[in-house]
């Protein structure tokens, strides 16, 4: 069962644009569910808000995180050697 | 009658014979029977407390109720599955650590006064550290030494909150307090430094990744949701807890999407969770408290389980760096699944654990009309599901094939981590069994209705479109080696080299002030030697001459005194 | 039997030693024989303390009027539970030291002088026991001499392995002749005043007399000098950390953990007793003098501490910031202070006990006591070391620990008067304590031993762990000092009631 698994996952590594297409075509079943709903008077949530709210705060978040590290990176011994950063990891 | 005692000191008892039993199975067969033990323990104790008397002081050693009933209950899970993934450990420093941690930690739990909290508070700081000095090297006991500093500053702040409280109120009962004396701002600073507050909060980061394989499991289960008891029992519906609780779940996600340090994404993305309790408490409604309560006790099965699963690739690869691994799902599928389920689970993906203790906060948030807060807790959890939910699987197990080929983890550790990824799923689908155990009524409570469900699922499937959209498109910064500059900075690097730096010229005045004391020192004591001096009277020795002026100077100001 | 022991018992604590050693002086000079004795002895006295703090501790106080003269003629044995637990103290002290002793002083210092050692010891403990013991004024003058000269033989018996004991002995010979000669001008003083020397009509006639005699603030400025020489307290400490580094290492256990507490007690004794707060230098200027200094000292002791780099001179300056918690709390003089100082000074009279101990087993496998020497010894020497570490954690005050219930007291007493910058003091100077006890811990676990000294040309013998009669008393000094941090049942209950006789006679 894991040898398969393993296969498959495998196959998808090789072509990650088909896990993209799937995941987009499921975010398209969500938010027509949603509209749905809310039509139908289910619930009274904004509709589709989740998901753009969730796509835009992402991206910006790792954007900002990548211009953050501009500021903040450093080499890895910068504490050293009073940090275990840059130490062997070998350990039992 | 079976004599009951607190979990948490047996746990202590037992962490003292330790030592005196042989290392191999014998030794983890009874680490491992202990907090079984305990959980028959706290099933027995019915609620309520002991008092006694220390020093003349009331106080209340043991105190038992729903809200440390279910703390206690976790905690020793907590302790079972650790002692279980560290069943390979031959190293009797980390047991007795371990042990003592866990054992303090309960005890604390079920303190009933300021005293005897102080007093496992600080023990668990000793124990705890041993989990980190255990790794044994330079880098490894300065950073013990930085967090036990954190530690024991915590514990003092607590025993000068202690101390004028008692003055206060002329009790040292532990209780819902509020934060309008000096005592109760003491305490709430030191729940404050131990539950990572901003600015409070590095010790987490920089002391977790230091930890030992196993040590880091266990030191992610209890510190942290000991001070988030703490903080529920003493300050519920303290207003300020909601911006502390919004900022802690929002600054660590940056850090932790450009970290490199896989163990140290984690503490980043544990130091966000903690946010989302600190919030629960501080809103207070009793649905947002039991929101807390039950984030802490999900959190701590699914936060240990990605240490656990970490780990394990360390165990078997050596390193927890994300440069350093990748493709791993075809060495250790299974450490992938357990991984995949503990990373759905803080994701808050609906039938998994994290949903159902997530859902009361964020809809109390909204029902109590914090709209801001309500806004930038969805960014957090989209953040979360970004650095730990994809990122942590993502950069271990698949990403570039790092063409490591290892073997799968330890027996062991998949049963360990096996036990806890059930668990995960088993709240997530049946939530009711932990919801009855809160300690408020949950009525007729759900997490499972329509809005609920899709708008989480829209969140985390858009989140993940996000991070697919970055990756194609090459926007997503890649993994690279490095440390990041975080408030800690300003200790571990200015003032340290402002303290060198100034400290030799300090010296220099200093020789030189100290000089110019002697000197007028000189002059008003061979003044005064002329006329009491020891004179070749009082012998050679220059100390018993100045002992005898000194003696003569004492009497004529006493003298003096009684005179005026 | 047990009333009669009860009648004799006051006197017993005291006789047993004192006139022991003067016999054993006489006949025997085989150190065993005299070391067998003095410990049996030891014990007897010990077992008369335990059973006087049994008797007092519902608050009873027992009266022996020697030979059956009635006080105030006659000399009074005055046993209240102030007085029991200084015996108590001093016997156990006692007691420990000898069973300590034994190996220690075998190996410190020549044969001829092995027997003197433990004269010495018992007539420094019987003078200690009868300090605590009398109701007599010029009785207590007495027996504070005969502690004090054995105490300066026994310091200066440390000559033989170190030539400065005797510059220390000498200097603390005439700083104490110089309290002495204080307290007894000042004792002098009262009787001329009252004409009594019985501590309790003392009391009685000197409220009695009219306000503000010239010669009674003499009087009780010269008691509180010469006492506080004895006590060391800054900066009258200066004979203090020589004598304890260069004693004998037995002789150091007894004279940390005994002699300054017992002086102490006298102090306290004359202040609360005889003179009361409110008699000629009042409660507000003592407080103004008292608190001052117990801090400076405890500052100043902790510092110096901190730079010492002799291990037994980093404790014997740790001594004179400890005496100053103790005075600290009687400086405050309030119900809580003076709870708070008695507890302080029961835990530290086991911490310290301990921490000279295993330093005293250290010397008996090297010669050298400087921190460099000792690097890695708790890998030579595991068992020392942890009773050390036990031991040092209560002096910190670590929770769980004698150290830490003497401290929270203190802190809260401080605060009951709302003096949070004196709490303050005692927070910091703890943390000095770290310091300074982290400087020894990581000498000994963390630095790797030097191996042969440099420049050393014989290979010296390895260093092994100190034998079983040494650890023994160590390991239970150590543990009592945990214990006592747990059960606080003996030490608090035993302050309380002193304080609230204390407070009863203060007013």
């Amino acid at each position: 069962m894991m040898r398969r698994l393993v296969q498959k996952l495998a196959f998808l590594e090789k072509n990650p644009r088909r896990v993209f297409r799937a995941l987009a075509a499921l975010g398209g079943a969500l938010l027509a569910l949603d509209a749905l709903l809310w039509i139908a008077g289910v619930y009274k949530n904004i509709p589709v808000w989740h998901g753009l709210y969730g796509f835009v705060m992402c991206v910006a978040l790792v954007l900002g995180a990548k211009a953050m590290r501009h500021i903040v990176r450093r080499r890895e011994d910068y504490y050293a050697p009073r940090a275990t950063d840059s130490e062997e990891e070998r350990q039992p | 009658m079976i004599p009951l005692i607190a979990p948490g000191w047996l746990l202590l008892g037992g962490a003292c014979l330790i030592p005196f039993i042989p290392k191999g199975a014998a030794r983890t067969s009874f680490m491992l029977a202990l907090p079984l033990f305990g959980m028959g323990l706290l099933w027995l104790i019915p609620d309520g407390s002991l008092a006694a008397s220390f020093g003349g002081y009331a106080i209340t050693p043991f105190r038992m109720d729903g809200l440390a009933r279910i703390f206690c209950l976790i905690f020793l899970i907590a302790t079972f599955l650790s002692a279980l993934y560290a069943w390979h450990l031959r190293d009797s420093f980390q047991h007795v650590s371990a042990f003592i941690y866990a054992g303090a930690a309960l005890s604390a739990l079920t303190a009933g006064d300021l005293l005897t909290l102080f007093v496992f508070w600080e023990l668990v700081s000793l124990g705890s550290v041993g989990l980190i000095w255990a790794r044994r090297g330079e880098g490894a006991w300065h950073t013990g030494l930085r967090y036990l500093i954190w530690q024991m500053a915590s514990g003092l702040l607590l025993l000068g909150g202690a101390l004028f409280f008692f003055r206060e109120t002329g009790s040292l009962a532990f209780d819902a307090m509020t934060l309008q004396s000096p005592s109760a701002w003491l305490i709430f600073l030191a729940f404050g430094i131990k539950a990572g507050f901003p600015l409070l909060h590095n010790w987490i980061q920089d002391a977790y990744p230091a930890g030992t394989i196993t040590g880091t499991v266990f030191l992610s289960c209890f510190t942290t949701k000991l001070a988030i008891y703490a903080l529920a029992r003493g300050f519920p519906a303290t207003e300020a807890l909601i911006y502390i609780g919004v900022i802690m779940t929002i600054f660590p996600i940056f850090y932790a999407v450009i970290e490199n340090d896989l163990r140290r994404v984690l503490s980043y993305s544990l130091n966000n969770q903690l946010g989302f309790m600190v919030v629960g408490i501080g809103i207070g409604t009793p649905l947002a408290i039991n929101g807390a309560v039950a984030h802490a006790f999900c959190h701590i099965i699914y936060k240990s389980l990605l240490f656990m699963s970490v780990g394990a690739v360390m165990y078997r690869v050596g390193t927890a760096k994300a440069t350093e691994l990748g493709g791993l799902y075809r060495s250790m599928p299974l450490t992938m699944i357990f991984c995949v389920i503990a990373a759905a689970s803080i994701s808050a993906f609906p039938l998994f654990s994290g949903f159902i203790s997530k859902s009361p906060i964020l809809s109390e948030s909204l029902g109590g009309g914090y709209w801001v807060v309500w806004f930038l807790l969805l960014f957090a959890s989209a953040g979360v599901f970004h650095h730990s939910g994809i990122k942590i699987p993502y950069f271990t197990f698949f990403a570039h094939d790092s063409g490591r080929r290892v073997r799968e983890a330890p027996m062991h550790m998949l049963l360990a981590m096996g036990i806890a990824a059930f668990l995960c799923v088993a709240i997530g689908v049946y939530p009711q069994a932990l919801y009855a155990m809160l300690p408020f009524p949950m009525g007729d409570y759900t997490a499972y209705d329509a809005a609920h469900v899709i708008g989480q699922l829209e969140l985390l499937i858009f989140s993940a479109l996000a991070f697919g959209f970055l990756m194609l498109s090459g926007l997503y910064p890649p993994e690279v080696r490095g440390v990041n500059l975080d408030w800690d900075w300003v200790y571990r690097r200015v003032l340290r080299r402002a303290f060198e730096r100034i400290g030799g010229s300090v010296l220099v005045l200093g020789d030189k002030v100290w000089g110019y004391v002697l000197g007028v020192w000189g002059v008003v004591y061979s003044v005064l030697a002329r006329f009491y001096g020891p004179g070749g009277l009082m012998g050679p020795s220059r100390a018993a001459g100045s002992m005898a002026l000194w003696t003569a100077i004492l009497l004529s100001l006493a003298l003096l005194f009684a005179y005026s | 039997m047990s009333e009669t022991l009860a009648l004799h018992a006051p006197a017993l604590v005291i006789l047993l030693p004192l006139l022991t050693a003067p016999l054993c002086f006489l006949f025997s000079r085989a150190a065993n024989g005299v070391w067998a004795t003095a410990l049996l002895v030891s014990l007897l006295s010990f077992l008369c303390a335990a059973f006087l703090l049994e008797k007092t501790f519902d608050g009873r106080v027992l009266s022996y009027h020697f030979g059956g003269f009635p006080p105030p003629l006659g000399i009074e044995y005055r046993i209240d539970m102030m007085s029991a637990l200084m015996l108590l103290i001093v016997a156990g002290a006692s007691l420990l030291g000898l069973l300590f002793a034994r190996r220690s002083v075998a190996r410190e210092l020549p044969a001829a002088r092995q027997s003197a050692f433990y004269v010495c010891y018992l007539l420094c403990a019987s003078g200690l026991l009868g300090v605590a013991a009398t109701n007599d004024a010029f009785n207590m003058f007495v027996f504070l001499e005969i502690s004090s000269l054995a105490a300066y033989a026994l310091i200066a018996l440390g000559g033989d392995r170190d030539r400065r004991a005797l510059s220390a002995a000498y200097n603390y010979l005439i700083m104490g002749t110089i309290g002495a000669t204080f307290f007894v001008i000042g004792v002098f003083f009262l009787y001329a005043a009252t004409g009594t020397l019985n501590m309790t009509d003392l009391a009685d006639r000197l409220h009695a007399l009219p306000v503000g005699s010239r010669s009674l603030y003499a009087a009780e400025a010269f008691i509180i000098v010469g006492l506080a020489l004895k006590i060391a307290l800054f900066p009258l400490h200066v004979w203090l950390p020589n004598a304890y580094a260069f004693a004998p290492s037995a002789a150091t256990v007894f004279l940390s953990a005994a002699a300054a507490k017992v002086a102490i007690y006298a102090l306290v004794r004359f202040l609360f007793s005889v003179f009361g707060l409110d008699f000629a230098i009042g409660g507000e200027t003592l407080n103004a003098v008292i608190l001052p200094t117990a801090m400076i000292g405890m500052i100043i002791g902790s510092f110096s501490a901190i730079f010492a780099r002799h291990a037994k001179r980093i404790f014997a300056y740790s001594s004179i910031a400890q005496l100053g918690y103790m005075m600290l709390g009687i400086g405050l003089e309030s119900r809580e202070g003076l709870e708070a100082s008695f507890v302080y000074l029961f835990n530290h009279a086991l911490a310290k006990s301990a921490i000279f101990m295993a330093l005293g087993c250290i010397a008996y496998q090297q010669a050298s006591m400087k921190l460099s020497d000792l690097h890695g010894i708790a890998r030579d020497m595991p068992w020392t070391m942890a009773a050390f570490t036990i031991a040092a954690l209560s002096l910190i005050g670590a929770p769980l620990t004698g150290g830490f219930i003497g401290k929270w007291l203190l802190m809260d007493a401080a605060l009951a008067q709302g003096f949070w910058l004196i709490a303050l003091v005692i927070a910091a100077v703890s943390l000095m304590a770290v310091l300074y006890v982290w400087r020894v811990i990581e000498a000994a676990y963390l630095k790797a031993p030097t191996g042969r000294r440099r420049g050393a040309p014989r290979a010296e013998a390895p260093r092994r762990e100190a034998p079983f009669s040494m650890l023994l008393p160590l390991w239970i000094a150590a543990l009592l000092s945990v214990y006592f941090g747990v059960d606080t049942r003996l030490p608090v209950g035993a302050a309380e009631i002193i304080a609230d006789s204390l407070e009863a006679a203060g007013q």
